[in-house]
């Protein structure tokens, strides 16, 4: 009979797509706010939406599955706790990046 | 019909799918109460991550990035230039994370598979997943629709 399943993978998996989704959205902020950064993004990927895909993409697998070696059968938190903290995260992403380009329409 | 049209309506058609397929993950996820759901939940999660995948990167770039620009330059030459200044900066970069987001549901959900009938907490978070991501989509599809009418690509 297998061992049942702990709640390890969920918190790796989660970590992951927080800390990716937090860093894409610093991407853009970056992008926006300090042209330098685009025009290095735009150089180094050929196009700076490509950057900000490669670079939170990677760092998205590399947290999952580092956070799976590391994390195991620890939680960090209850998966209640994750769903909070996972929706609420991409609530407020989707509502900054939005106030950050009709913020930087009117200031123009 | 131009490639450039196709790789667009596509890009589109796929991005309808998504709000399709989403509600009916999540109607799965609120009836599942056997191993035959569970094998019906892993296609259709599976199935919306590489939709996903597909509209948001796959078709989204050969589409922004080659056949958007023309209507970009119609578009800021229009009396409604914040189409693209605002909202089409907006569409390109708040779908990026939704391939993650479901992603991350079909993993859960082949990972745990039979055990997500006994584990209510995590039925719940993957339905709450699903409803971000449907709400994104939303907006997305929304976002699209307005540019597409000033300006729609050739």
């Amino acid at each position: 009979m297998s061992r049942p399943k702990g709640h390890g993978e969920i918190a790796a998996i989660l970590l992951a797509l927080l800390v990716a989704s937090w860093l894409l959205t610093a991407l853009v902020f970056a992008g926006d706010l300090a042209p330098p950064f685009k025009r290095a993004l735009s150089a180094t990927f050929g196009h700076h939406w490509i950057g900000k895909i490669v670079i939170s993409y990677v760092v998205f697998f590399a947290v999952w599955l580092g956070g799976r070696a590391v994390i195991k059968e620890r939680t960090l938190m209850s998966i209640r706790g994750w769903t909070w903290t996972t929706v609420l995260s991409m609530v407020l992403i989707t509502v900054l990046m939005t106030l950050l380009y009709v913020g930087l329409h009117f200031a123009k | 019909m131009s490639i450039g049209e196709l790789v667009t309506l596509a890009h589109g058609f796929l991005g309808v799918l998504l709000i399709v397929g989403t509600p009916w993950a999540m109607a799965e996820l609120l009836a599942l109460s056997s191993p035959e759901g569970v094998k019906r939940l892993k296609l259709v999660t599976a199935g919306l991550a590489v939709i996903a995948f597909l509209v948001s990167i796959f078709l989204a770039a050969p589409s922004y990035l080659v056949y958007y620009p023309p209507a970009k330059e119609v578009i800021l030459k229009s009396p409604t230039p914040w189409a693209h200044t605002v909202l089409m900066e907006i569409k390109e970069h708040v779908g990026l994370g939704g391939p993650l987001v479901l992603f991350v549901v079909a993993f859960l959900v082949w990972y745990y598979n039979n055990a997500l009938i006994e584990n209510k907490d995590l039925r719940k978070l993957l339905f709450a997943l699903l409803a971000v991501s449907l709400v994104v989509a939303f907006y997305e599809i929304a976002l699209g629709t307005y540019i597409a009418r000033i300006a729609p690509v050739r």
